[in-house]
């Protein structure tokens, strides 16, 4: 194996898994997602000797990952995504399906950019800081979008509860 | 510190937060309720988040990366000219797709194509929907639906959205990309065991490529090509 695919391999194996899950979540389709993250490891690979630094690396793949996400929309404007189009959903790791589902349901409603902030927040542990590097503003703004995010979803609880009792 | 201000820390930072809102949710039976409540969503969240991964994701991406750069990425001295030489053998007798922005679309459609095999080979009931939504979610709008198509989806192309489709035409399997907004030269394609031919109009470019016989290619480009309308075109 030449130095280049075992460097590639090495990418592929640290960090797909991760970038595919932050991918499907930015474009919730998962034959984009993959090309997402093909396109930012092929990018990374170009600047393998700079990614050494394991926690700084994921930041950069994981800005890559948005960026050209944010690049297919260079001409043309981002469509709604619908509720409806959670069939495009792969398996859940979860035993809680139910739960689950519920969850992505709730979050697919969110504003895009307060979902991925949350996202990036619970799914990768990431302070405000980082999130704020990564979604190109600042610390205060991720601070409103995680709140808003939080705080609606706590809302959908009380209101199935409500629904719940009254049924 | 009051409860308002704790629960505003908790709903924005639950992971980090300050010593007097940790001492406050401590002692404020309401506030530890509510904390327990957000670290709840949390885990609920970042279940949600962990979604599995396709089958086989890793082994794709292995395959497909260093390969492909190597198309892409400028090479030095020796190296570059050898490049050169090989693609030309390879383009024969035809010029390349290469756009305004230097990106040569055939060798980008090529190896997305051999990347995606899977893409090409299972058929999926629903694709003659799937190629209208994309279609549409791509700004377009459809006149007649083509035949046989067996699969149909986004794809990325060097930046670019496209729709990335499989048509069965002739008795024959054709991999079929439709670029808005990308302007490429038009050309004809023998690249690496592909053949096809590259449109370009205004508006989009479409291509199609196949391994097999060229006789139906031109055909079914200039079909798809008529078919296929972009807002602001005519």
């Amino acid at each position: 194996m030449s130095r280049s695919r075992r460097e590639f391999s090495v990418l592929v194996d640290a960090y797909a898994q991760d970038l595919y899950r932050y991918a499907y979540w930015l474009c919730r389709d998962p034959h984009v997602a993959e090309d997402l993250v093909q396109e930012t490891l092929l990018r990374a690979w170009k600047s393998f000797d700079k990614l050494q630094d394991v926690k700084a690396a994921r930041s950069w793949l994981i800005t890559t990952v948005r960026r050209e996400n944010l690049r297919r929309f260079e001409r043309y404007q981002p469509t709604t995504v619908d509720v409806d189009e959670m069939e495009y959903l792969p398996a859940v790791a979860t035993d809680d399906v139910a739960t689950a589902d519920e969850i992505r349901t709730r979050l697919a409603s969110l504003p895009v950019v307060d979902r991925e902030a949350l996202l990036l927040q619970a799914g990768y542990g990431y302070s405000l800081k980082e999130i704020a590097e990564i979604m190109d503003t600042t610390p205060a703004a991720v601070g409103n979008r995680v709140y808003r995010a939080r705080q609606r979803l706590l809302q959908q609880d009380v209101d199935a509860t409500k629904r719940e009792v009254q049924a | 510190m009051n409860c308002f201000e704790a629960r505003r820390a908790l709903l924005t930072d639950p992971a980090r937060l300050p010593g007097d809102v940790a001492n406050h949710v401590s002692q404020c039976e309401r506030c530890g309720r509510f904390a327990a409540q957000v670290r709840t969503l949390d885990m609920r969240v970042a279940d949600a988040w962990s979604i599995g991964t396709p089958p086989g994701l890793g082994d794709r991406l292995k395959l497909s990366g260093p390969q492909r750069s190597r198309a892409w990425v400028p090479v030095m001295g020796g190296l570059a000219l050898a490049a050169s030489v090989l693609v030309a053998a390879l383009v024969i007798g035809f010029p390349s797709a290469q756009g305004p922005g230097g990106i040569d679309w055939a060798a980008s459609m090529v190896a997305h194509s051999e990347y995606d095999a899977a893409h090409e080979l299972s058929a999926d009931p629903d694709a003659s929907q799937d190629f209208e939504r994309v279609i549409q979610r791509l700004g377009g709008r459809i006149r007649a639906i083509p035949d046989g198509i067996t699969r149909a989806g986004y794809c990325v192309l060097d930046g670019k959205a496209a729709l990335h489709a499989v048509i069965e035409h002739a008795g024959e399997r054709f991999v079929v990309y439709v670029l808005p907004g990308v302007a490429a030269q038009q050309a004809l394609v023998d690249l690496g065991g592909w053949h096809g031919e590259i449109l370009s109009g205004d508006h989009s470019t479409i291509a199609v490529l196949g391994r097999g016989t060229t006789d139906a290619i031109e055909q079914l480009a200039q079909s798809l090509a008529a078919s296929v309308q972009w807002s602001g075109s005519a």
